[in-house]
């Protein structure tokens, strides 16, 4: 092969080699909901939820590059201790979201086709349970868009867990389950000096040298804090802390309603069992916020000529050679 | 001043000492160098998994001197691959040992200077970039993950040479490869435990080369 052609097609190995994977989440977090766990019977609706629940909380990850759904998708592993029947158990919670078909306005759970999830029960090497959905709804409450894995993602769950097979009977609900990745989305765009304030219209920031270009879409749309938000756009106004739609005192982000992290009875498929509160969803005003961000792939200078060092030495090298080649002739 | 800051400005003295003690090198210098090598990486940051692990790669250079200045200056191209073999790793959080493998194919550029200390004996520096693709694999009852990742990383080198013949030379090579982006964490590492999750990687290299020059 020529020297050309051989310089060529390293070239474009390279190129291909480092193709950016745009993957969204890689963070830690947590994960708080009411726990149930039941041996003998499963749980076929909401209304069937007992009253007495467990709350607990776990530690979590949010990986889309673990995701089956490849780039658009983050893949949650979150892990929690608790005793049942006297015994030490470690449960485990396996969610991979498809975040490209997430509705983002906070009330509308995510379709059934976007969710994959599994419930792991165990400790040592004994498995106590190992379920799969039975009945139960995500939704993405806020989420922080990242080309690289830099992003961000709060939402609520209520998943009801038990085995087809029937090696295990019962099963497992983790209901009013509200989870955020740390850093949250508000923290995100707080830290980036994106305002949540801004009536209408976009927002630009230039992140400089790490970052991207970030364009925010603050029109307002799917954001309804109801009474409680002062300002016309967004959920900001309020004055909490970390969630997509602080105002409200509780820590997930659908709460604004009093009730603390209650479910919305209005409709919503299957999940949330209007006034049992089963769910984990907003109440009637709908104050989940979801600031559908847009990326750009744009890149900052120093993380561009890192990310193409070796090709800009590829190049030098061919550029070099050529000069050798004149200089012979 | 930030560890990589401190390992920088070594470097960096390092260098300008050198340059100041060096001897001028011999005439009829090569420009081009192909260098295999081999070695170890010791794995900084993941706490409870393989500390070490092995590396395999070369070094494709090319570059010469400056008129009245001893040392060499080189842009290389280095390709590698990394394998931190099968490690079992108990998990405390809940009693069971997890299997964790890892293994990195790095793609890096950058500059090497060459100074003459003494005779054939010269002393490399390196500072370069480029990414690291890492493939990692999670194993216990019950629960198995794989995913993969890429990680834009900076590395700082030095190492000694000596020159057996005008074609071939011998030698060690340390460096340190940090991640030069906002990393929050690792998904196996906070399975495991591990202080930060994972969030602050880096890797040195100790690796024997052999280099080819024309």
């Amino acid at each position: 092969m020529k020297p050309g052609r051989l310089t060529l097609l390293t070239m474009l190995v390279l190129a291909a080699t480092s193709a950016t994977a745009w993957a969204g989440v890689d963070a830690p977090g947590s994960m708080t909901f009411d726990f149930i766990a039941d041996d003998s019977s499963v749980i076929e609706d909401w209304s069937e939820l007992p009253d007495e629940t467990v709350q607990l909380s776990a530690t979590a990850y949010f990986s889309s590059d673990a995701s089956s759904f490849g780039e658009d998708g983050v893949f949650i592993w979150a892990g929690f201790e608790f005793i049942m029947n006297d015994q030490q158990r470690y449960g485990i919670l396996l969610i991979d979201l498809d975040m490209s078909m997430a509705p983002l306005d906070g009330v509308t759970p995510m379709p059934p086709e976007a969710i994959r999830a599994e419930y792991l029960e165990k400790w040592g090497d004994q498995i106590y349970f190992d379920g799969q959905v039975a009945i139960g709804d995500v939704w993405l409450v806020d989420i922080f868009f990242n080309q690289d894995d830099d992003g961000a993602v709060e939402g609520d769950l209520a998943l009801v867990f038990d085995d087809p097979s029937g090696h295990f009977p019962g099963c497992r609900a983790l209901v009013r389950g509200a989870f955020a990745s740390r850093p949250s989305p508000s923290s995100m765009r707080r830290d980036m000096g994106i305002s949540e304030g801004n009536q209408g219209g976009t927002t630009y920031v230039d992140t400089s040298c790490n970052g991207d270009i970030y364009l925010a879409d603050d029109s307002g749309e799917g954001c309804d804090c109801g009474g409680n938000d002062p300002e016309t756009s967004g959920c900001e106004g309020d004055t909490g802390g970390g969630s997509g739609c602080e105002g409200d005192s509780g820590g997930s982000g659908c709460e604004g309603d009093s009730g603390g992290s209650g479910c919305s009875g209005s409709g919503s498929s299957g999940g949330c069992g209007g006034d049992v509160g089963g769910g984990s969803c907003s109440g009637g005003g709908g104050s989940t916020c979801a600031i559908a961000g847009v990326h750009r792939r744009y890149h900052g200078p120093l993380r561009r000529v890192l990310r193409f060092f070796p090709q800009i030495f590829a190049l030098a090298f061919i550029v070099l050679l050529k000069k050798r080649s004149c200089k012979k002739r | 001043m930030s560890g990589y800051g401190r390992n920088f400005l070594v470097v960096a003295l390092v260098g300008m000492c050198s340059l100041s003690l060096s001897t001028p090198v011999r005439a009829g210098g090569t420009h081009f160098l192909v260098e295999p090598y081999s070695g170890m990486v010791f794995n900084q940051g993941l706490d409870r998994e393989n500390a070490v692990g092995l590396e395999s790669g070369a070094v494709l250079a090319v570059g010469g001197k400056l008129k009245g200045f001893p040392p060499r200056f080189y842009l290389y191209f280095r390709a590698s691959q990394t394998y931190f073999g099968k490690d079992d790793v108990r998990v405390e959080s809940h009693a069971t040992n997890g299997c964790v493998q890892r293994a990195y194919t790095a793609v890096l550029g950058g500059l090497r200077v060459i100074i003459p200390i003494w005779a054939d004996l010269r002393l490399n520096l390196e500072v370069g970039g480029g990414s690291f693709f890492s493939r990692n694999s999670y194993y216990e009852t019950g629960f198995r993950r794989e995913y993969d990742e890429d990680m834009i990383v900076m590395e700082l080198g030095a190492g000694l040479n000596w020159r057996l013949f005008s074609w071939l030379s011998v030698g060690l090579m340390y460096d340190y490869s940090f991640v030069a982006e906002n990393e929050h964490g690792d998904m196996i590492a906070t399975i495991l435990g591990e202080a930060d999750n994972g969030a602050n990687l880096g890797w040195s290299r100790l690796v024997a080369t052999v280099g080819f020059h024309f």
